[in-house]
């Protein structure tokens, strides 16, 4: 179909691309046993692309009858032609390589192999052993299928598709002593089939948040003092994501950014110069990696996806900058020119950003910690908008005394400027300890987008981290 | 047109149902442009036209919700509502009763249109490129028209359309520093645009003096319109939600429990006399036109829904599915305009905060940084630029014992929010000096 609406589009543009997003979200959400939302939401259209005086134009529309992609046709080609005297660059048909190929998730359980029902009463099952303790207040189970299809065209005989299965989901407690409230999770989101709704593995991680939560109204404030810390993969998620993954963005680099999501403290220069980190620190743009979140073999301008070093020995050497960034700043990139939907431009993302498990023992690395706290599940992030200041704030912590895994602590907070604090990266988790996690809330850009990112991560340990409990 | 086209799809669909099925269908439209700038340059351009329908489908005590694409086509929007018909009825036949369904009725009528003069790309492209010519501008311009609406099948019947433009932007110095601003409305008047980018021009100039490093420590602070709109929005996050109270996500839990107060200079409420967002929510459910939220330093009201009102026995203010504050309003104070620096005195004028996060939720406690032209006031004298901070601080010393003042004057903060759309709503703040505002980093 999108084949024939680019031979009956006409003429007027040096390229054209036809880039069609289907998506179905069906998410069932339980809440203290009972439902709380069943919900199916469809979104389908198509962005047409057009390449008019070296200046690229978008026209995103959902009627997808000839006669509407003609429409959204003739507007990009007058946007592209309007703007051009005043672009900030001009491009070819270079910025748009041929791209030829069809991924699909590698999942075992096709999304449509339950009925709502069945997920209710799967999700009803698992809250019911959530709600058990009387310190209980509240506690839901969430999980939302997504189907997504993308399919692509272009005038220089492009044609690609990407399917993905993707599934978040969610576990949370929440419990309360007198005045204490404290919240406990577990959640991911991965490319993977309806064989993620194990029941034994959502029954134990039930178990598990429960009895954390009832601990955490019974625990000491997390101390105030500078200490190492030893940092969980689902708090790794977030240190990676945002003073590693948004900092290297190179339209952040050259500024397209900085009147939304940011700047960078990161300069054009530092690449194959700057000392990220310790030599510990193995960063990579993998969209290889099976079953990771952001997984997929051509980006949305056509490149083709390969897994690559951003970070290497804690040496900068690559940004995350796609076709157009590349040639604009002039720095090193990946295939990273992804679009939120069909009604958004593609823009500089993250995709998979994975730290590289290192040699060492979870058991090691407490036993070289003399005092320290055991981090666990981001609940709080902030930083600042040239990436340097952070602050995150952990659900769950356990203090670590001489070697020793001692109790848990409450509130644990840190802050820190990003490439000290990765320069401080003392010792890395083996692959025994390696996490492969995601969100699909990434935000950022102009019209804003909200897309989906990968980051697996070893436990790392860290020497001299400013820490603080609650108020 | 549109609007009779909308009528029309909802009674097709409404015809079908038999008499034990209820239907809600909200709709949400937008023709919209997108342009991005760089440096003074166009760097990216997009025309978006999307529409979607929401069902709320209820039967028998069941609930499923479902959602498609409402496009320009008539007869393909009916094609696939009657497909979504029959998804409904078969999926909710699997699904457990909704013990919390809030049963559907004719909840009356209206009608807001906001016609807009929107500018020509010509005007466009002659004030903004012309006017910052050599500038280091940029940012995005979002104009077009947005529809909410709604119907049910017991008779209700909302419109809302608002044809307006937003250039969101920032000029930036050699030396990294920025000051932002925001030209919104819905009749574009170039002459206006230009005057305001001349005084931006102006005001650049102090941002070029060299950047002044603050230690960490307790600073008299003025939050400006927009920084204190930051702060608003994380009140809006749980903190005004009567759901988020009973499950244990709410901000303002201490002072809902008496346990903390409020200066009596800080009085915040919901009003929709801003006219930037309709009063309906989701289900076609009015909320009053205004609506106090704390009065004087006391807690009066939370934002409560339907669905949360039927959980917990009370009665709902027609608050929408998330309970956040749509069109809030912070009351001025008596601090004129050319007082503010005096009345900083030695201390830190913050025009923006950005990215805020809770550091103790429970305790209102709270972090984010310093942005764009932020400077630092000697004996009531700006003095330089700083170097961006990071603050942690609670909400009950921010609204509560130290805040010293109010500005006279407010300002309005439209959304420009644009996941997945163009927001709507927004909220008038006005600015407010505070002493001993912790810094951190
Ligand atoms: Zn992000």
């Amino acid at each position: 179909m999108l084949n024939k609406l680019l031979k009956n589009l006409g003429h007027g543009a040096d390229w054209i691309g036809l880039r069609e997003v289907e998506e179905s979200n069906t998410s069932v959400y339980i809440r203290n046993g009972k439902p709380e939302a069943n919900n199916q939401y469809l979104d389908h259209g198509i962005m047409v692309e057009v390449l008019v005086d070296g200046n690229f134009g978008y026209a995103a529309t959902d009627d997808l009858s000839l006669a509407g992609v003609k429409k959204a046709f003739e507007k990009a080609k007058s946007l592209a032609r309007q703007f051009s005297p005043h672009k900030i660059y001009s491009f070819d048909k270079s910025f748009r390589p041929v791209a030829r190929g069809k991924y699909n998730t590698a999942s075992k359980m096709d999304l449509d192999k339950m009925s709502m029902g069945e997920i209710n009463d799967f999700l009803s099952l698992t809250c019911d052993r959530l709600g058990k303790r009387e310190e209980i207040i509240n506690s839901h189970a969430h999980v939302m299928l997504t189907d997504s299809k993308t399919r692509f065209v272009s005038t220089n005989g492009s044609e690609f598709e990407t399917n993905q299965h993707i599934i978040n989901h969610e576990l949370s407690v929440t419990a309360q002593k007198g005045s204490e409230i404290q919240t406990r999770s577990w959640g991911n989101a991965s490319q993977i089939g309806l064989e993620l709704l194990n029941r034994d593995i959502f029954f134990a991680q039930g178990e598990r948040i429960v009895n954390e939560v009832v601990e955490l109204l019974n625990a000491k404030e997390c101390p105030s003092e500078t200490m190492d810390i030893l940092v969980a993969p689902d708090q790794m998620i977030l240190q990676i994501h945002e003073s590693i993954g948004h900092p290297l963005e190179v339209d952040r680099i050259l500024g397209d950014e900085r009147n939304y999501a940011g700047w960078s403290f990161v300069n054009k220069e530092d690449f194959g110069k700057l000392k990220y980190g310790s030599e510990l620190l193995n960063i990579t743009f993998d969209p290889t990696f099976e079953g990771e979140l952001a997984s997929y073999d051509f980006d949305d301008t056509g490149v083709k996806a390969e897994k690559t070093y951003l970070i290497k020995n804690g040496l900068l050497l690559r940004g995350l900058g796609g076709i157009e960034s590349q040639k604009r700043s002039g720095i090193e990139g990946v295939a990273n020119s992804r679009a939120s939907s069909w009604n958004r431009a593609p823009i500089d993302r993250m995709a998979n950003i994975n730290l590289d498990p290192g040699t060492s023992t979870l058991k090691d690395m407490v036993k070289n910690i003399k005092r320290g706290v055991y981090l666990f599940t981001n609940r709080s992030w902030s930083i600042d908008d040239f990436r340097n200041k952070f602050q995150f704030g952990c659900e769950y912590g356990k203090l670590i005394v001489d070697g020793e895994i001692k109790e848990t602590i409450k509130n644990p907070n840190y802050r820190g400027i990003s490439t000290p604090f990765w320069n401080n990266l003392t010792m890395v988790g083996d692959s025994s300890t390696l996490e492969v996690n995601g969100t699909s809330y990434c935000g950022k850009g102009e019209p804003n987008q909200a897309i989906r990112v990968g980051h697996a991560s070893p436990t790392c340990l860290f020497k001299d981290v400013e820490v603080f409990g609650g108020a | 047109m549109k609007k009779q086209n909308f009528e029309n799809f909802g009674n097709a669909i409404f015809s079908q149902l038999k008499d034990y099925e209820e239907l809600n269908l909200t709709f949400s439209m937008e023709d919209s442009l997108f342009l991005r700038f760089n440096e003074g340059k166009s760097r990216q351009v997009t025309d978006v036209t999307q529409g979607s329908v929401h069902f709320t489908y209820q039967e028998n005590n069941r609930t499923f919700k479902y959602q498609m694409p409402y496009t320009a086509d008539v007869n393909l929007n009916l094609k696939r509502a009657e497909n979504a018909l029959n998804i409904c009825r078969e999926k909710t036949k699997t699904l457990p009763k909704d013990s919390f369904q809030v049963p559907m009725e004719n909840l009356g009528e209206s009608e807001e249109i906001f016609k807009g003069k929107l500018p020509t790309l010509e005007e466009v492209t002659n004030t903004l490129f012309s006017k910052t010519k050599g500038l280091d501008f940029v940012g995005c311009l979002a104009m077009g028209e947005q529809i909410r609406a709604n119907m049910n099948s017991k008779g209700q019947q909302h419109w809302f359309e608002s044809e307006n433009f937003q250039i969101d932007y920032s000029f930036f110095t050699a030396g990294q520093k920025a000051l932002k601003g925001l030209y919104a409305g819905r009749e574009w008047n170039s002459e206006k645009f230009g005057e305001q980018l001349d005084l931006a021009k102006a005001e650049i100039e102090v941002l070029k003096r060299p950047e002044k490093k603050l230690s960490r420590g307790k600073y008299k602070v003025y939050l400006a319109p927009a920084a204190l709109s930051e702060v608003v929005d994380m009140i809006s996050w749980g903190g005004v939600s009567y759901s988020a109270l009973k499950r244990g996500h709410c901000a303002f839990k201490m002072i809902h429990d008496g346990k903390m107060d409020f200066s009596p200079k800080f009085n915040l409420m919901e009003d929709f006399g801003l006219g930037l967002t309709p009063k309906f929510n989701e289900r076609g459910e009015l909320a009053p036109s205004k609506l106090t939220l704390v009065e004087e330093g006391k807690l009066e009201n939370l934002l409560i829904n339907s669905r949360t009102a039927k959980e917990y026995g009370i009665d709902s203010n027609g608050a929408g599915s998330h309970e956040g504050m749509r069109s809030s309003r912070v009351k001025t104070g008596e601090l004129k305009k050319d007082e503010i620096l005096k009345t900083i005195g030695n201390g830190i004028y913050i025009s923006n905060l950005h990215y805020l996060n809770w550091s103790d939720v429970q305790k209102g406690r709270l972090t984010g940084m310093t942005r764009y032209a932020c400077f630092w006031v000697e004996n009531g004298q700006v003095v330089a630029p700083i170097a961006d901070l990071r603050f942690d601080e609670s909400l009950y010393n921010i609204f509560g014992s130290n805040l010293e003042s109010v500005t006279e004057f407010g300002e309005i903060i439209p959304h420009v929010g644009s996941y997945d759309q163009r927001s709507l709503g927004g909220k008038e703040v006005p600015g407010m000096i505070i002493k001993d505002f912790h810094f951190t980093l």
